[in-house]
């Protein structure tokens, strides 16, 4: 399966245009070959909540309001995405926005969904 | 129609006059040039009105904590509340002082009305080096050229900083030079909920150089430190309208809830604090009536001008805090602190978010 961790902030405009793309990313694959890990950062849980209610998304949310898991990610802007093969390698980054409409990009997840893992030595890195 | 030589000459000095008054009223330069003047007191109420929550809950309410005996003086706090208790804290790593209320799990809805009273005056800084006395103590400089969590330094900010200060001879030149990349790089989004983050390194990467006072200003702010000069974000509320006319430069209701702002100064040897503003210079462009003013509109100029040196103090200075431990609170340390902030078992409430929250704020000048 193929895992995608995303961050990204309800203040950020380019991400609240992404987070739409991505649920229809999940809801229109194969939720069996395809995990989503959305996590926001730096923000209290009422906020997020009430973003939520207004904009529903078919995904859970993780939440980090003291950015740990931003800094130990060394995310430096949002939107960041990162996108793990089935063995749990670091395949793919993204600092900004990422179409996860486009061609080029579901092109590119597909591929890597087909990679045969032969091992997986260290796992996420 | 007979037109006699007396009533020609009469038209023509009056066609004469009329053409020539759209061209006096084009060159009448726009006035923007705060210094410094009378005195001016202020009364600021804040209500917190919060439903009871399993647990209880907990408020943190800034009050004027900034001091400079050139422009501003902090006055009394009182508080009035029908349940709980309150108290005066300080984060003494920070600096910031603020109300923390507590209600217990059976101390009913939280209820309570803070008054702070100021006094300010209009700030204009000769930006010719003058006092050879103006300088830092190692500890304050350190202080004021350091990182943040959120006023990156280093990497891109620093490379950023260098272009932007390169061949510059003195510490004003280069202080100015990044003034003006600010004003010339960066835009005001009417979107950017609240004041904005001041997340600068994040600002830098995306290239998306929008947002708000507490993002453009940071910049600002983050810019100087990196280049080695102290500076510091001050962050508050507009409490009057200006008085130059500027609609966009002021709090033209008494109720200011949604009204924080924050500014910057910068520090130069024989000068001393510099404020500025470049925030405020992107808010004239795109708010002053009529709205999105050309860069080159007299009163964009007027501002621009302005504001790498003076301010006008139609505005309350809470605090220069970053990285703020709330007292007693389960949750993170907050970037800065210019909303109320407040706490239940659940976790924070948005404070962006006044009519939800809840809270007012309401200002009215003191005279007499």
């Amino acid at each position: 399966m193929t895992t995608i961790v995303h961050f990204f902030a309800t203040w950020c405009a380019p991400c609240r245009e992404e987070l739409a793309a991505l649920d229809a990313l999940v809801r229109n694959g194969d939720a069996q070959r395809l995990k989503l890990i959305v996590v926001d950062t730096g923000e209290p849980e009422t906020r997020v909540r009430r973003f939520f209610e207004r904009h529903p998304k078919s995904f859970a949310v993780t939440l980090d309001p003291d950015r740990v898991a931003a800094k130990a990610w060394a995310v430096a802007i949002l939107p960041s995405s990162f996108v793990f093969d089935a063995a749990g390698r670091g395949a793919l980054k993204a600092e900004g926005d990422v179409d996860w409409r486009s061609n080029a990009v579901l092109r590119q997840l597909e591929t890597l969904a087909a990679t045969k893992i032969k091992n997986s030595p260290g796992g996420i890195r | 129609m007979k037109i006699s030589r007396r009533n020609l000459l009469s038209a023509g000095a009056g066609a004469a006059a009329y053409a020539a008054l759209p061209r006096a009223m084009a060159q009448e330069p726009a006035v923007f040039a705060p210094k410094p003047g009378d005195w001016r007191r202020y009364e600021v109420r804040t209500l917190i009105e919060i439903a009871a929550a399993p647990g209880g809950v907990q408020i943190w309410s800034p009050i004027p904590a900034f001091e400079s005996a050139e422009w501003i003086k902090p006055g009394e706090t009182t508080w009035a509340l029908k349940s709980g208790s309150a108290a005066l804290v300080g984060d003494p790593s920070s600096g910031a002082r603020m109300v923390h209320a507590i209600w217990g799990a059976t101390d009913g809805p939280a209820g309570i009305e803070i008054v702070s009273r100021f006094m300010a005056r209009d700030r204009a800084v000769a930006l010719s080096p003058r006092n050879s006395g103006a300088s830092l103590s190692a500890d304050k400089r350190k202080l004021y050229t350091m990182a943040t969590e959120l006023l990156q330094t280093d990497g891109i900010v620093k490379t950023q900083a260098d272009q932007i200060v390169a061949g510059a001879k003195t510490d004003l030149e280069k202080a100015r030079r990044i003034y003006e990349w600010v004003v010339d790089n960066t835009f005001r989004n009417p979107k950017t909920r609240g004041c904005g983050v001041g997340d600068v390194a994040g600002m830098l990467k995306s290239g998306n150089l929008s947002g708000k006072c507490a993002d453009l200003n940071a910049l600002y702010v983050a810019l100087a430190r990196a280049a080695g000069l102290p500076a510091r974000d001050i962050y508050g509320i507009r409490v009057a309208p200006s008085q130059f006319g500027y609609k966009s430069l002021g709090a033209n209701s008494p109720t200011i809830s949604k009204a924080q702002h924050c500014r910057a100064e910068v520090f130069v040897d024989a000068i001393g604090w510099i404020p500025v503003d470049p925030a405020d210079v992107r808010k004239v462009v795109l708010e002053e009536p009529p709205g999105n003013l050309a860069i080159d509109d007299s009163k964009v100029i007027a501002a621009r001008r302005a504001l790498f040196g003076a301010w006008e103090t139609n505005w309350l200075a809470y605090n220069d805090a970053h990285d703020v431990k709330l007292p007693g609170s389960k949750g993170p340390a907050i970037p800065f602190l210019m909303y109320p902030q407040a706490e239940t078992a659940a976790g924070r409430l948005d404070s962006l978010d006044p009519d939800a929250f809840k809270y007012t704020i309401t200002t009215r000048e003191i005279t007499g």
